[in-house]
């Protein structure tokens, strides 16, 4: 049995009058690759942000490893919140890459500044993972002047770079062209087949059939089915689960 | 009186001008950061304060700020002034007001970088001082030169207003000469002067710009 | 709009000629001489004749039922003009010091001599207790001229630690009341309404100019001198000139010369208006310096 890297309990949330998501619990082990499917507003990516600190919850638990980071809505210190982040990458929809740094530096800010990581091996490391992404010879470009999978290339790498144990991805293809949207979905299954450990917040559902291990339905802020993800999607149980389906399905 | 002495005297009056010029700038625009730290609080009774005081500072003529600023210490705390305050009040009020108009400008500089940068900087584990200073601040420097150069263009032009404390600058220099020998020769060389001194900022300015053109 | 100005131009012109023919048809002429560009005593504005000094000529022929003519002269030539018989008077804060005897003059009706204002807690008793002093002046005044390089009062003004020019006098009052300034050198009659107003003030009795102005007519011409001085006394008298003072001078009485009725057709104004009247003489009257030694004696005390 491989270990728990991230554990969340009970998460609830409201945005005023509406509950967006509702008594969510999940877990996910190492090396495991968990998508979130479900219609727009359904709170999936809500989930993804709470769980990436970006949003805080009011009643729940949420962990990392051994990191007690939130009991029962209330969050830890600083210095445990710190040492969350260094536990997980994100990877945003719309990259969010910092426009006045060169690709070089937007891998190695961090790492140099957050985790004080030696100079010489970040950038060897930037180098190995900028190639790995098919980006060698973009170093010292400017985000500006790449396209929208090379800019979201970037951003995998740049959240690589602090050697996450947990990769999170925001619905990483939604602002992409379809034809380099594959580009992204082949690095992140290349990411699967390493071995990442990865949630995944995506509209891809043959992708995400193909790349998961586990696939989370949600629909109205709660987890309306969860399952083993060629099941899922194949056999889905739930009425709900059924028509969503079947809607994207028509659609594609 | 023949234009050597005439120069002379108008470069003096230039000196000074100058001196107005880069004191208020090294002033305001730190204190301007503060200002619109100040306004953006979230604390709302601090933010108020700092709303009424850009108010204010907006709201009022710079020459009746000056007067404030000199004479202020002696009217409302009846503290004697000495003369060498002079020049201090004159910078004083200036910095004050200038740095009010850059914390606007500051303020809708930091309000415009999208809510994505602070949480890239966040998810990174950046500090908030990280993000400000690595992040946000760098862009925000790009976005605001436009409307800051015409602040510092509308500041040399402004320094003239120091002769309502008597502290005498280019213009004032270029009146009394003109005045006292009924010539339009120094008005015409003051406002070369004040050209040829905006032309150079606005040229700097531009090559600021020009530099950190390099993204978006 | 030209054309019209042109016609006008040459009416003027013409009238003038004729004006110059028939010099003994009709009313007596009263021809006053004077520099068109000595505001506010005399000068151009919206190509009309205005000043202070023109305004009381005025009201002078009118009251002696003179026609006025207003000339206004190269200043270098007044001399030619008044000795030639082509100006009656010069009248155009003409400065009596130093002229005292080329002249037919008036009594002095303006004071413009330059006076200095200190706190009476500074302890500066005279001039030469200015050494070392920061001293005030409003711009563009004679006296701010006389204290600076090349002035008449260079040697005084070099004796001060700095002499600093405020863009008005409400300003350099300010600053001697604030303590930023120690002095303040300025115009006698706005010294003595500030001095009045503000009794921590006093004014030193040594002037830094000392200048009067006075109407200056040709060697010899008493009678005419004495006609108009008359008439301007009664002006006084009867409040007309502290009123033509007021609108050149921010509402103040600059008028040193001494009312006095004389027609008996002039009583009956005086009746009607005493009070102003004795209010706008009782300040200024005879000898500056007596008024000035009185406020000098009461900071004494």
């Amino acid at each position: 049995m491989s270990k728990e890297l991230l554990k969340i309990c009970n998460f609830s949330k409201t945005f005023g009058d509406l509950a967006v998501l509702k008594d969510i619990s999940f877990s996910v082990k190492e090396g495991e690759v968990v998508s979130i499917i479900g219609p727009s507003g359904s709170g999936k990516t809500t989930l993804l942000r709470c769980a990436a600190l970006l949003e805080s919850v009011e009643k729940g638990d949420l962990s990392y490893g051994d990191l007690q980071v939130c009991v029962q809505g209330v969050y830890a210190g600083k210095n445990v919140l710190k040492d969350a982040k260094n536990r997980f990458g994100f990877v945003f929809q719309n990259f969010h890459l910092f426009p006045h740094y060169n690709v070089m530096e937007n891998v190695t800010k961090a790492p140099l500044l957050v985790q004080k990581r030696d100079k010489k091996e970040v950038e060897e490391m930037a180098r190995q993972l900028l190639k790995k992404m098919g980006l060698s010879g973009k170093e010292n470009s400017y985000p500006c002047e790449l396209s929208g999978g090379q800019q979201q290339r970037v951003a995998i790498a740049r959240a690589l770079a602090m050697k996450p144990g947990i990769l999170f991805f925001d619905e990483p293809t939604s602002a992409l062209d379809p034809e380099l949207t594959q580009e992204i979905l082949k690095v992140i299954r290349d990411l699967a087949e390493e071995k990442m450990t990865m949630v995944i917040v995506t509209h891809e559902i043959n992708f995400a059939r193909n790349v998961s291990d586990r696939i989370i339905f949600m629909a109205d802020g709660y987890i309306v089915e969860e399952g083993e993800a060629s099941s899922l999607v194949d056999h889905p149980q739930n009425e709900r689960t059924k028509e969503f389906l079947a809607f994207i399905s028509q659609k594609g | 009186m023949d234009y050597a002495s005439m120069f002379s005297e108008l470069l003096k009056g230039l000196l000074v001008s100058v001196e107005i010029f880069f004191l208020t700038l090294l002033f305001a625009l730190p204190l301007g950061l503060l200002i619109a730290f100040g306004r953006m609080s979230k604390n709302c009774i601090v933010a108020n304060i700092f709303r009424v005081y850009i108010s204010i500072m907006r709201g009022t003529p710079l020459m009746l700020q000056l007067l404030v600023c000199f004479f202020g210490p002696y009217y409302l705390f009846k503290i004697p002034l000495a003369s060498s305050y002079r020049f201090a009040a004159v910078i004083i009020a200036f910095s004050l007001n200038y740095a009010a108009y850059c914390a606007e400008i500051y303020r809708s500089g930091i309000q415009g970088i999208p809510a994505g940068q602070y949480e890239a900087a966040g998810v990174l584990g950046f500090t908030p001082v990280q993000t400000f200073f690595r992040i946000i601040f760098p862009q925000v420097v790009k976005r605001v030169i436009p409307p800051v150069t015409n602040e510092v263009i509308t500041l040399v032009k402004d320094t003239s207003l120091a002769f309502s404390l008597s502290v005498m600058e280019m213009f004032t220099m270029a009146k009394q000469i003109a005045s006292a020998h009924t010539t339009m020769i120094p008005f015409v060389a003051a406002g070369v002067f004040y050209y040829v001194f905006n032309f150079l900022v606005a040229f700097g300015m531009e090559r600021l710009e020009k530099r950190l053109d390099y993204y978006r | 709009m030209w054309k019209k100005m042109f016609v006008m131009a040459v009416c003027g012109i013409v009238a003038c000629l004729f004006a110059g023919c028939s010099e003994n048809k009709g009313a007596k002429k009263f021809t006053v001489g004077f520099d068109s560009s000595f505001p506010p005593y005399g000068y151009v504005e919206k190509g009309e004749f205005k000043g202070f000094d023109l305004d009381l000529a005025r009201e002078v022929a009118k009251r002696n039922s003179w026609e006025i003519v207003l000339k206004p002269i190269n200043w270098d030539a007044k001399d030619m003009e008044l000795n030639s018989g082509s100006i009656d008077c010069i009248w155009n804060g003409f400065t009596i010091n130093g002229r005292e005897n080329s002249y037919e003059w008036s009594e002095p009706y303006v004071d413009n001599s330059q006076v200095v204002l200190v706190k009476k807690s500074s302890g500066i008793k005279n001039l030469a207790g200015l050494k070392g002093k920061v001293v005030a002046v409003q711009t563009d005044t004679p006296v701010q001229k006389a204290l600076s390089a090349k002035g008449g009062r260079e040697a005084l003004g070099k004796t001060f630690k700095k002499l600093i020019v405020t863009p008005n006098y409400n300003n350099a009052v300010m600053e001697l009341e604030a303590g930023s300034v120690d002095a303040v050198a300025m115009d006698i009659g706005v010294a003595q309404m500030k001095a009045k107003e503000n009794k921590a003030f006093m004014i030193l009795s040594e002037t830094v100019i000392t200048e009067k102005y006075g109407i200056g007519f040709k060697k010899g011409n008493t009678a005419l001198r004495d006609a108009v001085q008359n008439t301007l006394k009664e002006m006084v008298a009867d409040g007309t000139a502290a009123k033509i003072s007021a609108k050149y001078f921010d509402g103040r009485d600059v008028l040193i010369i001494k009312g006095k009725t004389v027609a008996p057709a002039a009583a009956a104004a005086v009746k009607k208006a005493p009070a102003v009247a004795v209010k706008a003489v009782a300040p200024i009257t005879k000898a500056v310096e007596k008024s000035r030694k009185a406020m000098e004696k009461a900071a004494g005390k």
